[in-house]
């Protein structure tokens, strides 16, 4: 058998992305320069923003966290071969459910989170069925469906449930940044793990969480690392565990004071493990190889006896399930409310994400946490001496997916120095 | 008469194959001559020549009396010579003028295209030639024969003198293909002339003047259309000895593997492509369906394995009725299919060998414990595959569309054998493979057949039929048309029921008693 060998071909497949993502940079810089304005300068005070403190590091983890998300939807999407404009209808249902579920029902925290979790995964992996089951049983295209749904749901949540049935009762004379659901009971909040100290009970649950992600990284590293199998697997496991769990747990009850203002939340935790989880979906499971033979040729996989329809639609409600827990992030982490003016297009900028990911779940991270990034540091740009607005993220991204679409093109220029070497 | 073009000594050559040996012909002004012969006989490799898209290795083309080099279509096309292939080349969006003046359209001043003019002179050569169609139709809403006539229109618009048509009737219906001859006949009445390829007989010496075949890249003969009959040409086509002799073991016969009662289907275009076909496939035997392409093949092989729905019919598979599209429940009751179209249908390009090796087994044990693959199993498989049928590159890790159309088949052909089937149904298992993999694959498909398998073999090459089957049947027109045991008939006898030319009329839709060896 031959030996996989990394080629020169596969390092120009990894580098087109980082290569369009330099020439949107280089792209905002000229801008910025046309602007009058240092570019350099403003550079540094972007990184600088993002960077400069804790509060400012949380912003862009925050933006991160749900711009994972709604990118993991776009992507899985379009791995069983559907446009899933729509990412920004089922964020919006997302919220909005949490919303309802966070305030309209009581329960302790650790089935009040769960059970939003569930229910806005539910709500908004229906709105996106609507789209797959018209693509499945009419034909209609899911680019136009999911757009006119985005519509539908806009109207739906910001017109009517949030001005109507669902709207806090304000005392008169409040003013619209008033305006929306009433605030979400404490138990529905996600966890701020460095302004918020948890209780007793909150510390153990942590210790529990610490150690179950321990014992599976350990399982897993010493599966792949050594040839220890059967129960001294199992043994070497739960002694690495148990010892990194002690050792946490002294400084887990040691933990007094956080440090107050710090927005950042355990969404991010349950992003990353959503990137992980849809990753070995994709490549480890049954499911995921009829996805993906869908997505690459669907009369293979006919032919092959997959059930085409039903892995679509299975897969566009995952997709809107993902889009919506983008949205519970949102309203459970950051707003603790559905507020009257939400703060959207995190779904449109999922398919950014998912464009310049390339649709791999790790490559929608990085670009999640690069343009998280530049979403919390361009606050800072804002500022004297450099004013520049905050709308210049957008800029960057935009020209990002111009090149990402350029595709075949930036691969060719890279292809070139090969190509003329072996003339 | 005056010849218009004429061809000295013309050889062509590819790598595997002399696509044309020292051919000689030719063609005289307004007259329809046809060229005939089977799949690879190198009349599209000639027709090529021609229209300049290949370079002769040697011989000369005289057009007009002149020797020309014809470097390119659009040589060809300054040199009157029109070419309409077997696809279309049309813009679906566009309307039917905006496609006839693609590439040449007429302009206003400031070059602002001049539609009108476009129209007009579209509809007036439309009248001159007795082509009926609407200027202003977009070519996505007009018939499949009418699009042809639009691109006859657009060779004529570009001044085609001398017409070539490559198989035009293979898309058209009985009476698209009547109205084509009209048009055909009206062209040479206004001084053309018409270069006709087909391996249809029927429609050859209904249209024809002069008839030239091919065979094996060779003019094997020459005649005039009103001194031929369906008989001679057929002889002339493929009276050949069978290139490959196969040593084969007396078939042992077992019980009904695949039953089919009574099938019809529809094609895509909504058509009746499959009549009333009924057939029982035993274990251990090979039945060849022969016949030329477009007679219902395809979507009798789609029914079979549950891709297309029936429209009446039932299919019997080891004893079990399946009466609707299911090709998971087939799959699992022991259907294996080697699709027509390795490409499009059989694998997953941008998928590696190993996954394309479990293509339809995904579900099955040991490739997934529960829902989670186990990618191990599926690698020793596909290393186990790899070695066992020579596929190269040897690696599970290869896309499969870096694959050579050999191993891309051979990928195939080891994932259905390796499903353990009851019924293969092989369609077209050699199209576009070299003499080496072509052998191989028949090998393959031999040893499953004296393994007990039941095998149905769909193919157009006469010579792979005859040379694999114990029974042969000849489709024609949706229909199976003729029955015959392996070695008792000829090449000639089967190629007159191909072309329709002879019917059993004894036993339509009725299964067939066949007498046993």
């Amino acid at each position: 058998m031959l030996k996989r060998k990394f080629t020169y071909e596969n390092l120009v497949d990894l580098m087109v992305p980082l290569v369009c993502i330099l020439l949107g940079f280089i792209v905002g810089m000229i801008l910025i320069a046309v602007a009058g304005k240092n570019p350099f300068g403003a550079y540094f005070a972007l990184f600088q923003g993002a960077f400069g403190s804790l509060s400012n590091i949380s912003e862009a983890v925050l933006k991160t966290s749900v711009l994972i998300f709604t990118g993991l939807s776009v992507g899985l999407a379009y791995r069983v071969g559907l446009f899933n404009i729509g990412a920004e209808g089922q964020f919006i249902i997302g919220g909005v459910s949490a919303a309802f579920i966070g305030h309209w029902v009581r329960l302790p925290a650790f089935l009040h989170i769960p059970l939003i979790f569930l229910f806005a995964m539910i709500t908004s992996g229906i709105w996106a069925l609507i789209a797959g089951w018209l693509k499945v049983s009419r034909g209609v295209h899911e680019v136009i469906s999911t757009i006119m749904l985005n519509w539908v749901a806009y109207y739906l949540v910001e017109n009517w449930l949030v001005v109507g049935p669902m709207a806090v009762q304000a005392p008169s004379g409040s003013t619209i940044s008033e305006a929306g659901t009433p605030m979400i009971y404490p138990t529905a909040k996600l966890w701020r793990f460095v302004s918020d100290v948890p209780d007793l009970i909150g510390k153990i649950f942590v210790l529990i969480a610490i150690a179950l992600v321990i014992f599976f990284i350990a399982y897993y590293a010493l599966k792949r690392g050594t040839k220890i199998r059967g129960k001294a697997l199992w043994f070497f496991s739960v002694i690495t565990t148990a010892v990194v769990s002690a050792v946490s747990a002294v400084f887990v009850f040691q933990w007094q004071g956080g440090i107050p203002g710090v927005r950042m939340n355990i969404g991010i935790f349950f992003a990353i493990a959503a990137v992980v989880i849809i990753y070995f979906l994709l490549f480890r499971t049954v499911l995921g190889y009829e996805i993906r033979a869908i997505g690459f040729n669907n009369q293979a996989a006919k032919y092959a006896g997959i059930n085409v329809k039903r892995n679509i639609l299975l897969t566009m409600f995952l997709a809107g399930a993902l889009s919506g827990l983008g949205g519970v992030l949102m309203v459970c982490g950051t707003e603790f409310r559905f507020p009257g003016v939400f703060p959207g297009g995190y779904g449109f900028d999922g398919i950014a994400m998912a464009l310049i990911g390339q649709n791999s779940p790790f490559g929608i991270l990085l670009a999640s946490v690069l343009f998280g990034i530049i979403r919390g540091g361009s606050t800072a740009m804002q500022l004297p001496p450099y004013k520049i607005h905050k709308t210049f993220a957008d800029i960057i991204q935009g020209s990002v997916v111009l090149f990402i679409s350029a595709y075949y093109i930036i691969r060719y220029v890279l292809m070139l120095p090969r190509k003329r070497g072996e003339m | 008469m005056e010849a218009v073009c004429e061809l000295r000594d013309i050889c062509k050559r590819f790598p595997a194959v002399l696509a044309n040996d020292h051919i000689s012909l030719s063609v005289n002004k307004q007259e329809v001559f046809a060229i005939v012969g089977e799949n690879g006989a190198g009349k599209t490799t000639l027709m090529n020549i021609i229209y300049g898209l290949y370079q002769p290795d040697s011989g000369q083309i005289l057009v007009r009396g002149k020797e020309e080099r014809i470097s390119g279509p659009a040589h060809a096309i300054a040199l009157g010579i029109g070419m309409v292939h077997q696809h279309f080349m049309l813009v679906p969006v566009f309307t039917v003028a905006e496609n006839v003046v693609l590439g040449m359209e007429p302009t206003k001043a400031g070059g602002i295209l001049d539609l009108d003019r476009a129209k007009k002179e579209v509809a007036d050569f439309s009248k001159k030639y007795g082509l009926q169609i609407d200027p202003d139709a977009r070519v996505q809403h007009i018939s499949v024969g009418m699009q042809q006539r639009v691109e006859i229109i657009k060779a004529l618009f570009r001044g085609a003198e001398i017409l070539i048509l490559d198989e035009p009737t293979a898309v058209l219906t009985p009476l698209e293909t009547e109205e084509l001859f009209e048009t055909i006949r009206a062209l040479i009445s206004q001084g053309k002339t018409v270069i006709f390829i087909s391996h249809k007989l029927k429609e050859v010496l209904a249209i024809a003047d002069r008839i030239a075949v091919l065979r094996g890249g060779k003019v094997s003969g020459l005649v005039d259309a009103k001194d031929a009959d369906e008989a001679l040409l057929a002889r002339m086509m493929v009276g050949r000895d069978v290139v490959f002799e196969y040593t084969k073991s007396p078939a042992k016969i077992g019980e009904i593997a695949l039953e089919a009662k009574n099938l019809v289907a529809k094609n895509d275009r909504g058509l009746e492509a499959v009549k009333n076909i009924s057939f029982q496939l035993r274990q251990g035997e090979i039945i060849g369906i022969a016949g030329v392409e477009g007679n219902g093949q395809t979507e009798l092989v789609e029914v079979l394995t549950g891709m297309r729905s029936q429209e009446k019919g039932e299919i019997y598979l080891a004893g079990q009725s399946f009466t609707k599209s299911a090709v998971n429940a087939l799959r699992h009751a022991g259907m294996a299919h080697i699709p027509q179209d390795r490409q499009r249908t059989g694998l997953v390009l941008p998928f590696n060998v190993a996954e394309n090796l479990v293509l339809g087994m995904q579900r099955q044990s040991p490739f997934a414990k529960g829902r989670a693959q186990n990618r191990a199993e599926i690698d020793n498989f596909a290393i186990q595959k790899i070695q066992e049928f020579d596929i190269r590159p040897q690696a599970t890790w290869v896309q499969a569309k870096s694959l050579s159309g050999g191993n891309q088949q051979k990928v195939i052909v080891a994932r259905e054998i390796a499903t353990q089937p009851k019924v293969m149904i092989a369609s077209q298992p050699t199209r576009g493979l070299d003499v080496g993999a072509t052998e191989f694959v028949h090998n393959q498909l031999l040893a499953e057949r004296d393994s007990g398998k039941a095998i149905l073999l769909f193919s157009l090459e006469l010579d792979e039929i005859m040379s694999l089957s114990d029974r042969i049947m000849v489709m024609y027109g949706g229909e199976i048309v003729a029955e015959f045991q392996g070695g008792q008939v000829t090449r000639e006898e089967i190629g007159l029921y191909m072309l329709g030319w002879k019917k059993d009329q004894a036993i339509p839709g009725e299964p067939r008693p066949h007498a046993q060896a």
